[in-house]
């Protein structure tokens, strides 16, 4: 990991050393002019994957609800397996599914030039990380003790106030690190972002603008790496990238960490 | 087979030996008659099934106020299972049904009517496992208050107070109750689940097997302050343990294969029963 790290700062560093630090706030991303800044993927970043737990975190939670208190056992078991298979589906294959279906719906619905969006992006990432959160969110429900459910039954509280006042709030430390864990992929999600997001460098107008073309630090990494020369400053820019990612992901990891150990 | 046979019809005729043992735990206590009991709970024509099995078979018993009832048996006699029938438990169960009525104060339990949430607030119950929240030992007590909107501070702390007080618990626990329910011992967990369960003033109070995970010295304990509790409450318990149930009941009724098989006030039960097969079990010949 600390090999990781030094490679990413060693491998960015031409970059600070003709920008300085500059490049993390300026707004601009041309490599034909030598102009690099993180913050319209940054921000793309931020968007895409905001909007991904703001869609895919309820849905996952009402589903694990359902499937582990309201649903017949019997069900349970094809559910869960289904969510493991959907989580388990190579993420270039969801890129063609929101290539075929999501853009051309976005298109017609919102009346879009293109489809190709930070909202794209953010619905397609809702979709991948479903599964995993409902599966996480499931397995913390039902490690809740039948004695804690007898326990708040017994004192005469019907499903909804269980639900609320047991189930969820004893369950909160799993499904914290489920959220933790589902933006974790969210954010370092590549190749299906880079397929709908539209790949466009510059600050959303105004800057919560999810409906125009944009870029996240995944999407900008591979799309460009291949035309970036070795050791050039732009290889650097896009080194810097990785350098965030790996940054935030190790952040977010180890928050998951220690809430599972705080439990 | 015909030996066994003989062997333990043989013993029906000689003076129990278990009854001396009985007696000593039993004596002092005057003598109980049904017919001059409040009646709290009737079951009526009990029948419960689990999905196509048939956990309880017509069982019809009147559980009188302010004594304390308790049910022996085997295991899976079906003892439980009436026991979680009385605050309605036995719905959350997959496939279950029932037929028959139990009448709480001469109202039926299992009418359409009935709010199942209030019917348990009526009904405590405390478990096998003491089951404390994972909160401070003030909010597990206050919980059931809380539920029903209660936010005066004072209020809470005098019936936090006076649960735990007639829990038996006050003295040991005064000083922390701030502190998670956790920290307690199993026998106190136990105490202050009472507590909780008290707190809320329910008519009646249902123990499974209350005392089957504690230490002797904390089942005494339980046992004593279950003595205490039938001043002001109707209690049921369900025990394994059949010094227990002759220690601490009135009246006990005893199950086998889903069927009550004989009821009456505790000491003629233990020292006389009326049937061959409740004094094999109170002998300890089968269960």
């Amino acid at each position: 990991m600390v090999l990781v790290l030094a490679f990413l700062v060693h491998a960015s560093w031409p970059l600070v050393e003709q920008q300085g630090f500059s490049f993390i706030a300026e707004t601009e991303w041309y490599p034909y002019e030598s102009l690099y800044s993180l913050a319209p993927a940054l921000l793309g970043s931020f968007w895409s994957v905001l909007l991904a737990l703001l869609i895919a975190v309820p849905m996952g939670l009402a589903a694990a609800i359902m499937s582990a208190e309201l649903l017949p056992k019997q069900l349970r078991q094809p559910i869960r397996f289904s969510m493991e298979l959907m989580a388990g589906i190579p993420s270039v294959v969801y890129g063609l599914i929101g290539l075929w279906i999501l853009l051309p719906l976005l298109e017609n619905q919102l009346d879009l030039f293109t489809g190709r969006s930070l909202l794209a992006a953010g619905l397609l990432l809702a979709m991948m990380i479903l599964p995993t959160l409902m599966v996480l969110c499931e397995e913390a429900l039902r490690a809740v003790p039948q004695e804690q459910r007898d326990a708040a039954t017994s004192l005469g509280l019907d499903w909804p106030g269980m639900l609320r006042r047991v189930l969820l709030p004893q369950a909160w430390p799993g499904i914290r690190v489920a959220i933790l864990l589902a933006t974790g992929r969210a954010m370092g999600e590549t190749v299906a972002v880079m397929l709908v997001v539209g790949s466009l460098d510059r600050l959303p107008d105004p800057l919560y603008n999810l409906l125009q073309p944009a870029q996240t630090l995944t999407s900008r990494i591979g799309r460009e790496m291949a035309e970036a020369s070795l050791g050039s400053v732009h290889w650097a820019a896009l080194i810097s990238c990785g350098l965030v990612l790996a940054l935030a992901a190790i952040a977010f990891a180890s928050a998951a960490q220690l809430s599972t150990r705080a439990r | 087979m015909a030996e066994t046979e003989q062997k333990s019809g043989s013993s029906i005729g000689s003076a129990p030996t278990h009854a001396i043992a009985v007696d000593g735990l039993t004596r002092g206590r005057s003598a109980l008659r049904m017919a001059d009991e409040t009646p709290c709970l009737k079951v009526q024509d009990l029948n419960l099934f689990y999905s196509e099995n048939q956990a309880l078979y017509g069982i019809n018993m009147v559980i009188p106020a302010r004594r304390v009832t308790a049910y022996i048996g085997p295991s899976g006699c079906g003892k439980s299972t009436l026991l979680r029938s009385i605050n309605r438990m036995n719905d959350l169960v997959d496939g279950v049904r029932i037929e028959g009525k139990i009448l709480l104060d001469e109202q039926n339990i299992y009418d359409k009517a009935v709010n199942v949430a209030d019917l348990r607030r009526r009904v405590g119950m405390v478990f096998q496992k003491p089951n404390p929240f994972p909160k401070s030992i003030y909010e597990n007590v206050a919980y059931g208050l809380r539920l029903q909107g209660v936010k005066d501070r004072r209020a809470l702390d005098e019936v936090v107070e006076r649960a735990l007080k007639s829990a038996a618990l006050w003295d040991e626990v005064k000083d922390r109750l701030y502190d998670s329910a956790f920290g307690l011992s199993g026998g106190q967990q136990q105490r202050l689940v009472i507590a909780r369960a008290i707190a809320i003033e329910p008519e009646v109070l249902l123990l499974d097997e209350p005392a089957s995970a504690l230490d002797p010295i904390s089942t005494l304990k339980i046992e004593e302050l279950i003595y205490e509790l039938k001043n002001s409450y109707t209690i049921v318990i369900v025990t394994h343990n059949m010094q227990q149930a002759a220690r601490v009941s009135d009246y006990t009724a005893f199950m086998y294969m889903g069927k009550l098989i004989e009821y009456g006030d505790t000491n003629t039960l233990f020292t006389n029963p009326s049937l061959k097969q409740t004094e094999d079990y109170i002998t300890g010949r089968y269960g």
